[in-house]
């Protein structure tokens, strides 16, 4: 009774489920907001982005973002723990002069590059995307890798753990909440700069933004940027659940 | 049993451990002895190969340490460090059972295994197991160490320091544990310490290390008795190296069945130590012994304890 009684109070105090069900309703309900949109902006015909509805966009968005972290992802744990091996030690300057380099570019530098190599679409978008996602997670799986405390890998070692089980049961989950922050920041960094992607011919979010920029319907703008911004905002907090669930084992009675 | 053969390691130039042999039987407790730097440490981890050796040979029970793959041969012995080294991401049960499930024993006798354990080292298995390392005391936690180290029921344990980190309450404790469960168990056990006084209470061997070679190799009497040298009878006591030699022996070993003088009897168990502590406070030179039903047997005299 009283357990039930304190979860209801979680839920209501939690910002995430209000974030989420606000994301729901401009997801569904942005041509519902037309009279409104009409009275803020009377010259826009129509008041509300007419092409692909939102939740389309955001599907092709989502897409988008979920396949280019994805690839991120398991390139940039990849190299990260490659890095940290014996074998791979010596190739660690050079993959953090890289990282560095690459953190400087702006995400829109990467992806006009893109273009003339692979044209116009998807394709620049993902491959600008997870080049530029990889970086942050490469750096962090070093950092979380590395910060394993030397006595503790000694212990490992001393009892039989082999090379590949001290990085699967000991190295990897230890440094996996700094990998998990890495991730973080590059699927938020993903998910606004996928937006940009429609510069290039990508089905986003981004779509509604870039043209209403264009054809100076401002209404547009507005309604691309609600809807990329909440959904920001909502994966950004299931990572921060993510990020507690896996902190589990270091809370205190 | 555990034999090494003119063992050496380089580092460069410099010989942290250099043309060191000696022998440990079976079920022994060896202390490895010396100041930092002499080369303690270094000689244990040639034992499980966390350093390789660069002359010499180890031989645990004939066969050649190196000849065995690293990692097979470090589950067949418990490794303790001074830093405990529990996975803080584990509960205590699941650090307990890291080497059988490695071995791949079944869940049921991984289970009992963990229990066993956490009763041989005296903590409370229901209160304990489902915990993780931070939420346990240093003492705690050094206990799960020892636990977890004998988990895969090794012939051999290997400790580097284990109680250096903890208070010299816990530490004592610690130590009589340790004995204990040698005397329960018969494991071999090599105990790297610098504490001279810990060897000699815990050890049934101790080897000095001085710079890396071995100075002396014997029990804790003859070291106590015979030092190969200065340094030895220094590192031992020095001025008060008499008195350490009394507490290595019991009262039993000087019993004479003479007439019992008046006055408290001491146990024939008590150390010769305690023996002449009491006589310095009873002010006499004699004194009932009594045996372990609290009859007097016989009695103990002063001109007899000073005897080597």
């Amino acid at each position: 009774m009283s357990r039930r009684g304190f979860s209801i109070l979680r839920i209501g105090r939690s910002p995430l489920p209000w974030f989420g069900l606000a994301f729901v309703f401009f997801l569904f309900c942005m041509p519902a907001l037309g009279p409104l949109f009409a009275r803020a902006f009377p010259s826009i015909k129509p008041p509300v982005y007419s092409g692909d509805s939102f939740f389309a966009l955001w599907l092709y968005h989502a897409v988008l973002v979920a396949a280019s972290s994805l690839a991120a992802t398991a390139i940039g744990i990849g190299g990260g723990v490659f890095a940290t091996r014996a074998a791979g030690n010596e190739f660690r300057p050079a993959l953090d002069t890289l990282a560095t380099i690459g953190q400087s570019f702006p995400p829109i530098a990467v992806l006009a590059l893109a273009v003339p190599a692979l044209g116009y679409g998807a394709a620049p978008t993902f491959i600008a995307l997870t080049l530029y996602g990889i970086l942050p997670i490469m750096q962090n799986t070093i950092a979380g890798v590395t910060g394993v405390p030397a006595a503790l890998r000694d212990a490992a070692s001393g009892m039989g753990l082999s090379p590949l089980q001290l990085l699967r049961e000991v190295e990897l989950p230890l440094a996996a909440p700094t990998i998990l922050a890495g991730i973080r920041v590059s699927v938020m960094i993903n998910i606004g700069t996928a937006t940009i992607g429609s510069t290039v011919g990508a089905v986003t979010l981004g779509t509604p933004i870039i043209g209403g920029l264009v054809n100076g319907k401002i209404g547009y703008v507005i309604q691309g940027a609600i809807v990329v911004g909440l959904f920001a905002i909502v994966t950004d907090m299931v990572f921060e659940r993510l990020d507690r669930r896996l902190r589990r084992f270091a809370r205190r009675d | 049993m555990i034999e090494f053969e003119r063992v050496t390691k380089s580092f460069g130039a410099r010989r942290a451990v250099n043309d060191v042999s000696f022998r440990v039987e079976r079920g022994a407790f060896c202390a490895l002895v010396g100041s930092s730097g002499a080369g303690k440490s270094t000689l244990l981890r040639m034992v499980n190969r966390l350093v390789p050796m660069s002359e010499g040979a180890i031989r645990l029970d004939g066969e050649d340490v190196t000849r065995l793959e690293p990692v097979a041969l470090r589950r067949r012995m418990g490794y303790v460090v001074q830093s405990i080294g529990l996975f803080p991401h584990w509960t205590i049960a699941q650090n307990i059972a890291t080497v059988p499930r490695l071995l791949g024993w079944p869940e049921a006798r991984i289970a009992q295994r963990v229990r066993e354990l956490l009763e041989l080292m005296r903590l409370d298995a229901a209160a304990t197991s489902g915990r993780y390392p931070h939420q346990l005391s240093g003492g705690q936690q050094q206990r799960v160490g020892v636990a977890r180290a004998l988990a895969g029921d090794p012939g051999l344990l290997l400790m580097d320091e284990p109680f250096g980190a903890l208070d010299p309450i816990t530490r004592e404790e610690l130590r009589v544990e340790i004995m204990r469960i040698h005397r329960a168990t018969g494991k071999t056990i090599l105990f790297v310490t610098h504490d001279i006084d810990a060897a000699l209470q815990m050890a049934d061997v101790i080897a000095i290390l001085r710079d890396g070679a071995l100075v002396q190799f014997g029990t804790p009497g003859e070291i106590l008795t015979r030092p190969a040298d200065d340094f030895v009878r220094d590192f031992v006591g020095g001025t008060t190296l008499g008195l350490k030699l009394l507490a290595q022996r019991r009262v039993a070993e000087r019993v004479r069945q003479a007439p019992p003088p008046p006055g408290a009897p001491i146990s024939r168990d008590a150390k010769l130590t305690e023996a002449l502590s009491q006589m310095v406070l009873s002010n006499t030179d004699t004194l009932p012994v009594s045996d372990a039903q609290g009859r007097i047997e016989g009695s103990v005299a002063l001109a007899d304890m000073i005897v080597p």
